[in-house]
């Protein structure tokens, strides 16, 4: 895959470079997905979505405000948040749900955006001690519980709650330092 | 922004707090504009992780039905069609003159430039559902919806542009056959204040005349 050309290729409606996003993005998407609405019909639907817009929405895609999977992301991660609001509004909402809808709309995240590539996310973990990456990867980017992750791990669950806090913080803390450089 | 509570924030996006940490953190948090910041950057991050994901892909009939989709919508608007469409749209926006953008209440704008508001349904059609996305500097539009019933024949769902003079005619919403529409179209920057889509007559009028069943609202994003 020539991957500077892809959004010229999408831009030109070239539905193998769709298919090459797809490959590429749809499993992240679902993944985001999935982990947000706990449901994978709805996850599906996210994704269905999401790959509409970018095809639809080529045009708007603009390669110097940004890179394509930053693009992505964003629109991926809007499209999950609306879902939530709509079921906000059809009371279909858990409580937890609801105060996240609510810090979504307060908060201003978009400025962090551009660091959410996927290359770069690879980066931030490789700054974690190999033990912390092993639980990140189990429980933030795999889905599983903390507990399944330790038994996993044959790790005490106590260790596995501090263990990730403590890789949590440090992602938080290299990501802190990588804005204010900007 | 500082607070004490700030290395809580993070940890309450995977539950890892204990049950009194989570009851104090829950307490504190609605009137806490530095750990509200902090719980949605946590999210962010927690986000972006869950996006990395070398995860098992969806479902292979679903990626079949997309591209399939995708090459069905291809051929609806040739190049030589939406050139003139959006030369004709552009004038007409022209006509509207640019106003100062403003700030919307139901708007997410990206770091990158980048409007999304999302189109709410109305009681006329509450099983639709719909987004905007504009990138203003260079006055592209795309209007999408879903959701929306089969029309009689000589009706179209109209997207209208609202301007600070009124409502402006965009033009019909292709029905792609899978349940989607959408819209491409060109407008000065700075026109956008939002946006409603109308059932209307093929050649509708100055304004929308027919029920409003999609439109964006002032409920925060």
């Amino acid at each position: 895959m020539q991957e500077a050309d892809l959004p010229r290729r999408l831009a030109r409606g070239d539905a193998r470079a769709l298919a090459e996003l797809y490959d590429r993005f749809a499993p992240g998407v679902f993944s985001l997905a999935l982990r947000r609405l706990e449901d994978a019909g709805a996850a599906e639907e996210v994704v269905q979505d999401v790959f509409f817009k970018i095809w639809h929405g080529r045009a708007l895609f603009d390669a110097t405000r940004g890179d394509l999977p930053a693009w992505i992301f964003a629109i991926a991660r809007n499209t999950v948040y609306d879902q939530l609001r709509r079921r906000l509004r059809q009371s279909r909402l858990s409580e937890a749900q609801a105060a996240m809808l609510d810090l979504f709309a307060t908060s201003g995240f978009e400025a962090l955006e551009h660091l959410m590539a996927q290359e770069h996310i690879a980066e931030l973990l490789a700054a974690l001690t190999p033990e912390q990456r092993d639980l990140v990867r189990l429980v933030c980017v795999d889905g599983r519980t903390v507990a399944e992750a330790a038994s996993l791990l044959s790790t005490p669950l106590g260790t596995a709650k501090s263990r990730l806090r403590a890789a949590l913080a440090r992602l938080r803390q290299t990501l802190a330092t990588e804005v204010r450089a900007q | 922004m500082s607070c004490d509570h700030l290395d809580l924030a993070l940890a309450s996006g995977l539950d890892l707090l204990g049950p009194d940490e989570a009851r104090e953190f829950a307490l504190h948090l609605p009137g806490c504009p530095a750990c509200r910041a902090e719980v949605e950057t946590s999210r962010l991050l927690l986000d972006a992780l869950a996006f990395s994901a070398a995860a098992p892909a969806p479902r292979p009939a679903l990626r079949r039905a997309i591209l399939r989709r995708a090459q069905a919508s291809r051929w609806r608007l040739p190049g030589p069609v939406a050139a003139v469409l959006l030369v004709a749209l552009f004038c007409a926006a022209l006509w509207l003159g640019a106003t100062r953008f403003p700030v919307l209440p139901a708007v997410t704008r990206t770091a990158s430039g980048y409007i999304i508001a999302s189109l709410d349904p109305t009681a006329r059609s509450p099983h639709a559902k719909g987004e905007v996305m504009l990138l203003p500097e260079a006055g592209h539009i795309l209007v999408m919806a879903d959701g929306l019933a089969p029309l009689r024949a000589g009706r179209v769902y109209e997207a209208w542009l609202l301007t600070r003079g009124g409502a402006h005619a965009l033009g019909p919403l292709h029905l792609d056959g899978w349940g989607y529409a959408w819209l491409h179209a060109r407008v000065p920057p700075g026109a956008f204040r939002g946006l409603l889509v109308s059932v209307e007559p093929a050649r509708p009028g100055p304004g929308p005349s027919g029920s409003t069943v999609l439109a964006t609202s002032g409920d925060a994003k």
